[in-house]
């Protein structure tokens, strides 16, 4: 059994509910994002998702995507990213990590040699945002091979066989997306989250986590009452963004994974 | 599943989960209802009753003659209403969103004449219609704005990234994801992910079909060089595929050179670009070494496009078509060319096309045939030229 999905188990047996922050890497720069993410890991997040910023983000939402335009403009490079994360490691930083990303810049760099790379740096697991798993071929079997997690997503309209084929391959957790739409914080969470939560539980005993659109410590409660996880990207991203200056950023970081935490 | 989603090596399926449903249930509704009689019937009805197929074949007499060689046939999808090839594809593709029961379209446009065809094909059919267009595009192509308006159609600007075609997918297909159950999504090209490509090269196959049988009544002969422009593919392709299984005719792809390959400021897909998998599809892009897209530039919004259709891919993969360019200087020139010798002002994606020919004729006989398919009027870009 890979690191994440014993991590993950581990984590459901003891019924602990887990917090997965996601950060998109770069944003608003390669250091500054690295320390929040160092924040996030010393308080509470039992999972970060390293978001890699893509040119053309379209299963992102405004927030998301506007992040991954600056990471960009400000000159994210893959290169920097691994040896970010090489430092991050030997700094002692060993919450788990999960690759986050689309499929041009893994395919681009070529998976094997990706898939190298994350064992040297020991990245968890990677999750591909679009390639359902009729494609999923090109790329699961390298991730594998070396012990890499490959985590699944599953969305409202993923049914029946479909479904089960997903929850079978996917590695650690299934990352449930919670709504219709793309990524971004909501003032609401789809009273249907549970009944497809359900749903989902007659096919796999699997840890679900739920994301998209969970801002509030109020709703990662609330959700986490029927799943065994929560995962937030677009509300810290906001944060980010909304913050007057950096060291600001990293206290409301702090507090906000804190009050997650507590509240799950 | 696999197979039928892709062009040899290339095509496919990548899209985010959330997209997975809705594209599945048009891929099946697709291949039930597209084939079936009915649906061809009222698809031709519409194409010749209402957008008023079928074309002519033009003979360019005075180009002809003025280039001293091959001789020059122009297909006319300018003279399809809208001004170009753009609506044989919208009108497939919303008589099958009706067919499918939904109520809403959704469409991406770059020159606009794909913004303006599915706008008009919607109020035609009572469907309501949102466009997304990059911001840069709003600008350089004003009158096609004013024409979606006119229309009764939404025309979103979309701001983000480089503001142009593909910066307007990914607003539709975010669309799309957050209004699925209403909502069908009219991809304007031979791009994306299955059916698209295939679907959208059905409904445009209709071009290649009256070319093939109107060049052999006029000529008794095969042409020597079938030409396109090539953005995203989809006039290309519709011309192509009534000629792909006639050997000895040579298929030409002209892409946008923007301001020189050296430059790296163009839309060459196969000069510079590499495989890459994107807008649902594994295809020829140009991106960097960490696998971004590069901002691309073309005098013509219509071609100014990081990635090529899968189909073409293939086409020039296996031998069986050429892609060459022009650049921003060739096209402008043939654009005032072309006017001149022939009264048709062509849209700047078509002169790309037609700078190709005006260097190409020349090499022939008047023995040879050279069709060129002009793929839209240029009245959107009047505005932008010098007189």
């Amino acid at each position: 059994m890979n690191k994440l999905t014993e991590f993950c188990k581990e984590l459901k047996n003891k019924d602990q509910k887990a917090f997965v922050a996601y950060f998109t890497a770069g944003y608003p720069n390669l250091d500054d994002s690295f320390e929040y993410i160092k924040i996030a890991m010393k308080n509470g997040a039992d999972i970060i998702e390293v978001g890699l910023p893509f040119s053309d983000p379209v299963a992102d939402g405004p927030t998301i995507a506007e992040a991954a335009g600056v990471a960009l403009e400000s000159g994210f490079k893959m290169e920097d990213l691994f040896k970010k994360i090489k430092d991050l490691r030997n700094d002692g930083y060993n919450t788990p990590i999960v690759l986050f990303s689309y499929i041009n810049p893994l395919y681009k760099w070529g998976f094997k040699r990706v898939a190298e790379i994350l064992k040297d740096l020991k990245v968890e697991a990677v999750l591909v945002v679009d390639c359902p798993i009729e494609e999923s071929e090109i790329y699961v079997p390298v991730f594998k091979r070396v012990g890499i997690d490959t985590v699944m997503l599953v969305s409202p309209t993923t049914v029946d066989d479909r479904l089960r084929s997903i929850v079978e391959e996917s590695d650690g957790f299934v990352y449930v997306i919670s709504q219709l739409g793309v990524t971004g914080a909501r003032s609401e969470i789809s009273e249907d989250l549970e009944s497809q939560i359900e749903n989902i539980k007659k096919y796999t005993n699997k840890p679900l986590y739920a994301g998209f659109g969970i801002s509030s410590p109020e709703q990662a409660k609330e959700v986490s009452r029927y799943t065994d996880g929560v995962i937030i990207g677009s509300a810290i991203t906001k944060i980010i963004k909304s913050s007057e200056c950096h060291d600001a950023a990293k206290f409301k970081i702090r507090d906000f994974i804190r009050s997650i935490k507590e509240a799950i | 599943m696999k197979n039928k989603s892709y062009f040899g090596n290339f095509g496919g399926d990548f899209i985010a989960e959330t997209l997975k449903g809705p594209v599945n249930e048009l891929a099946k509704a697709y291949e039930s209802i597209v084939p079936s009689e009915e649906f061809q019937k009222t698809f031709t009805d519409a194409l010749r009753e209402y957008a008023g197929r079928e074309t002519p074949l033009t003979y360019a007499r005075r180009l002809t003659d003025s280039l001293g060689g091959a001789k020059i046939y122009f297909k006319r999808e300018d003279l399809l209403h809208t001004g170009a090839h753009k609506i044989n594809n919208a009108i497939g593709q919303c008589l099958l969103a009706m067919k499918m029961g939904k109520t809403r379209i959704i469409a991406e446009t770059g020159a606009g004449q794909h913004g303006v065809a599915t706008a008009t094909a919607c109020a035609w059919l009572g469907l309501e219609c949102v466009v997304y267009m990059g911001a840069v595009d709003v600008e350089r192509q004003a009158l096609n704005v004013k024409r979606m308006h006119l229309l009764g159609a939404k025309v979103v600007p979309v701001e983000g990234g480089s503001k142009t075609l593909k910066d307007a997918i990914n607003e539709a297909m975010r669309d799309w994801v957050s209004n699925v159950h209403d909502s069908f999504y009219v991809l304007g090209s031979v791009l994306g992910p299955y059916p698209y490509p295939e679907m959208v090269r059905n409904f445009h196959s209709c071009i290649g079909k009256e070319s093939r049988e109107q060049i052999l009544e006029r000529e008794s002969k095969l042409p020597t060089e079938v030409v396109a422009c090539v953005g995203g593919g989809s006039n290309a392709i519709g011309i192509f595929s009534g000629f792909v299984d006639d050997k000895d005719v040579k298929l030409v792809g002209v892409e946008a050179g923007g301001m020189g390959i050296a430059s790296m400021k163009h839309a060459s897909r196969f000069n510079g670009g590499s495989l890459g998998i994107f807008h649902g599809c594994k295809t020829y892009l140009l991106q960097n070494e960490d696998g971004q897209t590069l901002d691309t530039h073309s005098i013509s919004a219509g071609l100014d496009y990081p990635a090529i259709g899968p189909e073409h891919a293939n086409l020039r993969d296996i031998g069986r078509a050429v892609y060459t360019f022009a650049t921003d200087e060739e096209a402008e020139k043939a654009f005032y060319e072309v006017s001149r010798l022939e009264g048709i002002i062509p849209a700047l994606e078509t002169a790309h096309a037609l700078a190709y020919i005006i260097k190409q004729a020349p090499k022939y006989s008047k023995e040879d045939v050279l069709i060129v398919n002009f793929s839209g009027r240029g009245d959107k870009d009047v505005e932008r030229m010098d007189v």
